[in-house]
């Protein structure tokens, strides 16, 4: 695997036990296996050492004087201090057994210890918890974890690619992460310190999208009171990301074909273009291969946009990443709710890693929150995790559902484009204005937020509505 | 000689080589255990007793000496019993054991 873990510096261990002659012991045989071992004979000092450099994981003697074991997990859980631990027991009763595991902790192991079996749970205890800061899957803070060989292979290939200019495709089922991966293009590309604007360009009718590609001149049309510019213009020196790109127009289609060509946009209404410098970067959850031979998509078009191709696996593909994303999204979830993450059960992340997940990381992601607000306790149960997922139809939407999304895409498209006026508005979209006004505030969508904002704000909004 | 069975003369340990810096200090650590096993008794303070014996069961076997570890369990066991006589035999069989012990290094 060529994950980025294994290059960085060596994994600290933390070893607390006061029986100096076992730390010496567990320090000697750890460092021996390549990792780094700090030791503390007590509890608190264990407690200060991790609130002042959090360490990989935490070897931890259940007997301590003072505090036991099991109390300091408690403790560090309750200051939100995530960190694996791993527990040595002399009596490995079956009670304290129980209490580790409902306290999420990696292994217990039975003292007297051997060699082999403790650097094995070590490295097991490694593995399955998230990578530490800076040194695991999270790039450049955009978001994207995992531990996978295909995943760690994909990033390599967008790290290779976000260096140059060149188009990059991104084939990816729904809620795989295809604006994530494209944002971090964007951010390991020389052009992070400027603009990156998605738009997806399914959710805009036709001739809205080609206004809010490339802009319109004063006049262009009914509405247009003032010249706007487009993404492509407000996207100048950094990256424009053409989500759904599948679904354009064909119309529309030759158009971004000449832009990308000429790198020049053509505003709407405007009778020169005007050179722009931007990267395009494209998406789409289908199969483009079959648009084009279709006829949906134009073939010149597809080989303009697929010079690299990057294929984003779905969840099912990398069981693997299960634990570390539902992690990852626990703590966030308790962090908004500003209580201390809950837990699955093992049993539980088990079932969420042989799962079909048909709408991948968002919907995890539904799941996590769907456990987290529904378990009155601090541990997520196996029957949870299992109704989280019956209760979720991943994929698709109902159809009332997905109508009022596509109206609510529209409207605000339609509000963006005349900078809020509802009465030109209203004309544009074919209602009166009493009408007009219902059908937004049943949106709840405010006109005088698309007044003031430029294109900033609309690519904003934009990117919102999609999430 | 005085013949017992949980302590057969010249006992054998062989260790893990890597270990070869730690044994030797791990080993006089038993030794001053002796000392403070010695004390505590005196004292009656079974707390610090049992703390030993416990230590003791945890680390010998880890360093290889089993035996250290099933003297530690024993001495651990009698100070949670206040067994004076127990702890006393245990405590006396750990003495001769570190007395004989020959420890070689190797696979």
């Amino acid at each position: 695997m060529r994950g980025t873990a294994h290059m960085s510096l060596p994994r600290e261990v933390l070893v607390v036990d006061d029986d100096a002659d076992l730390c010496r012991l567990l320090g000697a045989w750890l460092e021996g296996a390549g990792y780094r071992v700090r030791t503390v004979a007590a509890a608190p000092a264990a407690l200060a050492a991790v609130a002042g450099q959090r360490p990989a994981l935490l070897l931890c003697d259940y007997r301590l004087p003072g505090m036991d074991g099991l109390e300091m997990v408690r403790r560090l859980q309750e200051e939100a201090l995530q960190v694996p631990v791993i527990l040595m027991s002399a009596e490995a009763g079956v009670p304290e057994a129980v209490q580790a595991v409902n306290l999420g902790m990696a292994a217990v192991l039975t003292k007297p210890l051997q060699r082999g079996c403790l650097l094995a749970e070590v490295a097991r205890a490694l593995r399955l918890a998230a990578p530490a800061p800076g040194s695991g899957g999270a790039v450049a803070g955009q978001g994207l974890i995992f531990r996978s060989a295909c995943m760690s292979e994909l990033m390599d290939q967008a790290r290779l690619v976000a260096g140059s200019d060149v188009t990059v495709f991104i084939q990816g089922e729904t809620g795989t992460g295809k604006e994530r991966l494209a944002r971090c293009i964007h951010a390991l590309s020389p052009r992070a310190a400027q603009a990156f604007i998605g738009v997806n360009c399914g959710a805009i009718p036709e001739q809205l999208l080609e206004s809010e590609l490339f802009g319109h001149e004063k006049g262009a049309f009914t509405g247009a009171l003032q010249r706007r510019d487009g993404l492509f213009q407000a996207a100048e020196g950094g990256t424009l990301f053409l989500d759904e790109i599948a679904d354009m127009p064909l119309a529309l289609q030759v158009k971004l074909l000449r832009v990308l060509q000429d790198m020049e946009v053509r505003p709407v209404g405007a009778n020169r273009g005007r050179p722009v410098d931007v990267r395009v970067l494209s998406a789409t959850h289908g199969d483009l291969d079959e648009a084009v031979r279709e006829g949906r998509f134009r073939a010149d078009l597809y080989y303009r946009m697929n010079v690299v191709p990057l294929s984003l696996p779905p969840l099912r593909a990398r069981p693997e990443d299960i634990p570390l994303l539902l992690e990852h999204y626990l703590a966030r979830v308790a962090e908004r709710r500003g209580l201390p993450p809950k837990r699955f059960a093992p049993e539980a992340v088990e079932y969420f890693m042989g799962a079909p997940w048909p709408g991948n990381v968002r919907q995890l992601v539904n799941a996590v929150e769907f456990c987290v607000a529904l378990t009155p306790g601090e541990r997520i149960p196996l029957g949870m995790a299992q109704r989280a997922l019956r209760n979720q139809p991943g994929r698709l939407q109902t159809l009332q559902e997905a109508r009022e999304h596509c109206d609510r895409r529209y409207l605000a498209a339609v509000l963006r484009m005349t900078d809020g006026q509802v009465a030109h508005a209203a004309r544009i979209a074919g209602r009166n204005r009493t009408e007009f006004y219902r059908l937004l505030h049943e949106h709840g969508l405010e006109p005088a937020r698309f007044r003031a904002g430029g294109t900033a704000l609309s690519a904003q909004r934009t990117r919102g509505e999609r999430a | 000689m005085n013949h017992r069975n949980e302590e057969p003369a010249g006992v054998v340990v062989t260790v893990d080589p890597e270990l070869g810096a730690l044994v030797p200090g791990f080993l006089n650590n038993r030794r001053e255990d002796l000392q403070r096993i010695a004390a505590a008794m005196a004292e009656g303070d079974y707390q610090s007793l049992r703390i030993i014996g416990h230590n003791m069961k945890g680390s010998g076997g880890a360093y290889g000496f089993d035996h250290i570890s099933e003297l530690g369990a024993r001495i651990e066991k009698a100070a949670l019993a206040a067994d004076v006589a127990a702890a006393a035999a245990a405590t006396e069989a750990l003495e001769s054991y570190l007395g004989r012990l020959d420890v070689r290094y190797g696979a």
